[in-house]
């Protein structure tokens, strides 16, 4: 074995001894991604919604139909307002709708029946997602059958809408698709393995003491620092693809884009966190102090990098961190790649800085891995 | 060729100096024993001589080579065996043989399986280094260290916190190195061990202040008188005894306290009045022999009140 090799292969070989880590590389992403791409669609399924129906007509019951098959809300039938104020006071109800006694009435004269919504704001974002789905109650399936069908074709169309919900809770959600979150959750459930294992890599030398011994042999630095960084990559790819799997079966990411660019994306993506990471591990004494810089590197990766708050909306001062952020040219990227399926000319300045931090980094960590002291 | 030569070699830690302006010369095939009590600077010694450790000024050349200039050129022709050992818990015996080995541009099959004969690994080649014994990790890091045929072999404290048996194996091991050519520069506080040596330094406080062959490092005491007076530890008399002019070392031994005083005919007659005012019997005190440890005391005491 060459020295570079032997570094390869004794690092593979700690990785495999240490059972909780492999359980750590690869459940871990998957289960955030699952826990992350639902906490952000959150559909309103089952959702529980008491009705007081004061009305009992054919159109009532068409309501509440719709509200079980299109909405997917689960319809609990309740007696009076008071035993619906009590349900969503206890949280066995998010939603209270009261159908007026008026309703047939109305409906049959053409005239506009008002349904009344009481909403648990008490979560706002489970809220948001409830009146959305309550919105199915002016939709257009419902509405349609709810005209009193006049058998005479050329009777006048309805002068108004048939169903008009005040809301007692006003919210006005402004929605964001799901589709704009996932590949920003995929990177950061890898960047979150990759960062902190290569992190730890270089200090657990130092800490177990056995770096000591390293430096009295005629290892190189660079076959050193490459040597322990390439099982990291090569399980961190792997990772990658299990991930962006998983965001395919389980939330329909799309691939709009050519696949080789975004093979291309996440080795580089991939290799700018290990060089990172080994960077942080370079400048720690203890594992603890490492991972304390990881997470210092993560959280703002996470906040300033576009995922959640729009750059353009950030304070001019703030504006040049996310330069500095490989997450920031990796959202930028996979955002035109997976949901507008734009070419390599769009994201080659993504790739030059993912391809740049790499380096620099890398050559960082070598450089700080001194053999004589 | 001398295999360890130094000039002047000095290493300073901020204010302080580890390694003082040592000037050494260790031929080949000795296995020379560097002693000297905690913190006197026997590890940044080692961490000189084997490239890790740039000395802050002089000069040292190991097996011929520059060790200020060619580090690495140095670390591949010899072996270190660290204090802590460097080796891989999680790794097997075979494992971390091998991943060292390699490091020195290839390891040898042949190489491996001898050293894991010769040194009665053959049954635990696949064993986790962390199950192994304290004196089984010391030989794994041994071979290690040597599977690269190193022909001068730096060993700090190989055998701290080893039991007296096991130190007596593994000594038998070291002469089985020497017998191949091998020279060794050993670390300890063990006495007994100093004993074993070809020639031993004593360094304290940085300094070098002995070196020469066990007989040689004795003789430093010729112009002493040593006495052993018996008696089980009595802190009265230890404060008589430093209180009298001339003595320069005191340790108690069991039932024994040795006490080496500058030589004086008078010297005999002070200790014995010491002893019976703290009511010990006049026959308690007779004269010893110079021991390695008396040597060892005595050094350090002299540096220490200097």
């Amino acid at each position: 074995m060459t020295p570079l090799r032997a570094v390869v292969w004794k690092e593979f070989l700690h990785i495999v001894r240490e059972r909780r880590l492999l359980g750590f590389i690869f459940g871990a992403p998957v289960l955030l991604l699952v826990l992350f791409g639902y906490a952000l669609r959150l559909k309103v399924e089952n959702l529980p919604m008491a009705v007081l129906d004061l009305d009992k007509s054919i159109f009532s019951l068409q309501i509440l139909d719709t509200l079980r098959s299109e909405g997917g809300f689960r319809v609990l039938e309740v007696a009076s307002e008071e035993d619906m104020r009590r349900m969503l006071h206890t949280g066995e109800a998010r939603l209270g709708l009261i159908v007026p006694a008026d309703l047939a009435d109305r409906l049959t004269r053409n005239e506009t029946a008002t349904l009344r919504l009481l909403v648990d704001g008490s979560m706002p974002t489970l809220a948001m997602m409830a009146m959305y789905g309550a919105g199915v109650l002016t939709g257009d399936e419902l509405t349609a059958n709810l005209y009193f069908a006049d058998p005479d074709k050329d009777a006048p169309p309805p002068r108004a809408p048939p169903i008009r919900v005040d809301r007692e809770i006003l919210f006005n959600p402004e929605l964001r698709d799901t589709d704009f979150f996932l590949p920003g959750i995929i990177g950061i459930v890898i960047m979150q393995v990759t960062l902190i294992l290569a992190s730890i890599s270089i200090v657990r030398e130092r800490e177990q003491r056995t770096m000591e011994q390293l430096m009295a042999t005629p290892v190189s630095r660079s076959a050193f620092v490459v040597g322990k960084l390439i099982p990291y990559a090569v399980i961190s790819a792997v990772d990658f693809a299990v991930v962006i799997g998983a965001g395919h079966l389980l939330f329909d990411l799309p691939f709009a884009g050519p696949p080789a660019l975004i093979v291309v994306l996440a080795v580089l993506y991939i290799l700018s966190l290990l060089a990172l990471g080994a960077f942080i591990s370079s400048y720690s004494q203890t594992q603890p102090q490492a991972v304390f810089l990881a997470i210092f590197v993560l959280l703002p990766s996470v906040l300033l990098s576009g995922f959640v708050f729009p750059i353009e909306a950030m304070p001019e001062w703030l504006q040049p961190v996310p330069q500095f952020i490989p997450m920031t040219y990796y959202l930028d990227a996979i955002r035109a790649l997976t949901l507008k399926g734009t070419g390599f000319g769009i994201v080659a300045k993504d790739f030059a800085a993912l391809g740049a931090f790499g380096l620099v980094f890398t050559i960082g960590a070598i450089l700080r891995f001194k053999k004589t002291g | 060729m001398l295999a360890i030569e130094t000039h002047g070699l000095t290493r300073r830690f901020g204010r302080q100096t580890a390694v003082d302006a040592v000037d050494l010369a260790i031929g080949e095939g000795e296995v020379f024993g560097f002693l000297g009590p905690n913190g006197a600077g026997k590890t940044t010694m080692i961490r000189l001589l084997t490239g890790i450790l740039r000395p802050s000024l002089g000069e040292a050349s190991v097996l011929g080579l520059d060790v200020v200039r060619e580090p690495e050129a140095v670390k591949q022709r010899i072996g270190y065996v660290a204090q802590a050992f460097g080796l891989y818990l999680d790794l097997t015996v075979e494992e971390n043989l091998r991943f060292y080995a390699s490091l020195y541009g290839g390891a040898d099959p042949g190489r491996l399986s001898e050293l894991i004969e010769a040194y009665g690994f053959a049954e635990h080649r696949r064993k986790l280094a962390r199950d192994l014994s304290g004196g089984y990790k010391t030989r794994l890091a041994l071979i290690t260290a040597l599977a690269h045929r190193p022909s001068l072999l730096f060993l700090d404290e190989p055998t701290a916190g080893v039991d007296p048996v096991t130190r007596k194996e593994l000594w038998d091991l070291f002469y089985a190195m020497k017998g191949e050519g091998t020279t060794l520069f050993v670390t300890t506080h063990y006495m007994e061990e100093a004993e074993r040596c070809d020639r031993l330094a004593f360094i304290f406080k940085g300094q070098l202040a002995a070196v020469g062959t066990p007989g040689e490092m004795k003789n430093l005491l010729a112009d002493r008188d040593v006495f052993e007076i018996q008696t089980p530890y009595h802190p009265q008399l230890v404060a008589a005894i430093r209180g009298l002019e001339g003595v320069e070392a005191d340790n108690q031994f069991g039932h024994i306290l040795r006490v080496v005083c500058r030589r004086h005919p008078d010297n005999r007659a002070r200790l014995t009045h010491a002893a019976t005012q703290c009511g010990l019997d006049a026959a308690s005190v007779h004269p010893g022999t110079p021991s390695m440890e008396d040597v060892f005391v005595t050094l350090t005491r002299r540096g220490a009140g200097s």
